[in-house]
């Protein structure tokens, strides 16, 4: 996946990231918004037996959506480890915001339900891949 | 203050306990908020219904259709499960809003939509996965001529005689374990002494139920084991003729 012009434009400071580095932590507080650059990173999410890793994202993957977009939950839902060097973009969380809260409350709410639909079934197949 | 979309007219709709509101494969478009009530998500997937969500009010469903440009079909059924008032959004301002939001908004979207239908791929994956292992587990189980499905524990005195060789002899027993498909009975090694208990032998059984029915089935040895207890055999023997009024008993004691 290519980065569009559109990310570049909302990227406030770049950050080179060494491997095996944990950008977000699961259950941490925060609500910045990453993309990744360059590089590979895994997002992985806890469960009673372990750690599951379910989804490696690479270039042009946004990070730390969910809990933007929840507002409510702001607690990260999994976390994300750099598999080699990564390069990461950190968003203009202000701008993103404020775009965001322009749209109409139906439209929010779509995104809303959209995102806690991601939420519940990452949750499911993290259990489900740690079951194996 | 910027300018503040204005929300179109919203049709309400009503539908009582039962009623399908969105059945899967069928293409609709609306988009539906809960005002009243709970609905049931649920898909079929070879006539089992596979549950996956309860909603209740302020709560939102339709939307993967929205977000998958109304090009595919319904992806699972909604039902009410009490009587449910529904606001109903029509799509096309809402696209039409989707269009000419902030591109990175979008993008952010698409890639949260792309995710789910990744995640939900890998939910079907695992869960069939799962079942493919369930099942050949119980098919290795069946050759091996195992005993198959659940088994209550419960201690109940029987008593037995052959239904292989004609034999007046009653033996006694204690059942320890029971289910639809069979029964775990300890017996008095001595008993192997006077009537055959092999592997394939058969035996009519008789007990009572905590309920006071008397159950009488005849049942095939599946496998003789030494029991826990010296001078003990433990038994797993599998129904062959049984009453679907004993099965019906046996049944409602497993639930109780």
């Amino acid at each position: 996946m290519s980065i569009d012009n559109i990310i570049y434009a909302y990227i406030v400071k770049e950050e080179v990231i060494q491997p095996n580095f944990t950008i977000i932590e699961e259950g941490a507080k925060g609500d910045w918004l990453f993309v990744v650059l360059e590089g590979k990173v895994k997002v992985k999410k806890r469960t009673p037996k372990g750690l599951a890793t379910i989804d490696t994202l690479g270039e042009g993957a946004i990070i730390g959506e969910i809990p933007f977009l929840l507002k409510t939950h702001q607690l990260r839902t999994a976390s994300v480890i750099s598999e080699g060097v990564v390069k990461l973009g950190i968003l203009d969380k202000e701008r993103l915001e404020k775009e965001y809260e322009l749209l109409s409350q139906q439209l929010k709410s779509l995104i809303k339900t959209l995102v806690l639909r991601l939420k519940d079934t990452t949750k499911k197949a993290s259990l489900l891949a740690a079951g194996q | 203050m910027a300018e503040k979309k204005k929300t179109p007219p919203v049709v309400h709709l009503s539908y009582s306990k039962g009623e399908l509101i969105i059945k899967e494969g069928d293409y609709g478009i609306s988009i539906y908020k809960i005002y009243k009530g709970h609905v049931r998500i649920y898909k079929k997937s070879n006539n089992i219904v596979i549950p996956l969500a309860t909603l209740g009010r302020g709560e939102v469903f339709g939307e993967m259709t929205f977000f998958n440009f109304l090009l595919e079909p319904r992806s699972a059924s909604v039902e009410a499960i009490d009587d449910v008032d529904l606001e109903v959004w029509h799509p096309a301002r809402l696209a039409e809003e989707y269009k000419n939001m902030p591109a990175i908004l979008r993008y952010i979207t698409q890639q949260s939509l792309r995710r789910l239908l990744r995640m939900n791929r890998v939910i079907d994956e695992l869960t069939s996965k799962k079942k493919r292992v369930k099942e050949e587990r119980l098919a290795a189980e069946k050759k091996s001529n195992k005993r198959r499905y659940y088994r209550k524990n419960f201690v109940q005195e029987c008593s037995y005689r052959s239904a292989t060789y004609s034999s007046k002899i009653n033996l006694h027993g204690l059942i320890k374990d029971i289910s639809p498909m069979g029964v775990g009975i300890e017996v008095n090694a001595r008993n192997a002494m006077n009537v055959s208990h092999q592997t394939g032998d058969q035996m009519k059984i008789s007990f009572q139920l905590a309920s006071g029915g008397t159950i009488n089935v005849v049942a095939i040895i599946k496998s003789v084991k030494k029991s826990k207890v010296p001078g003990y055999l433990f038994l797993g023997l599998e129904f062959k003729d049984i009453s679907k009024d004993a099965l019906k008993q046996i049944g409602f004691f497993m639930m109780s």
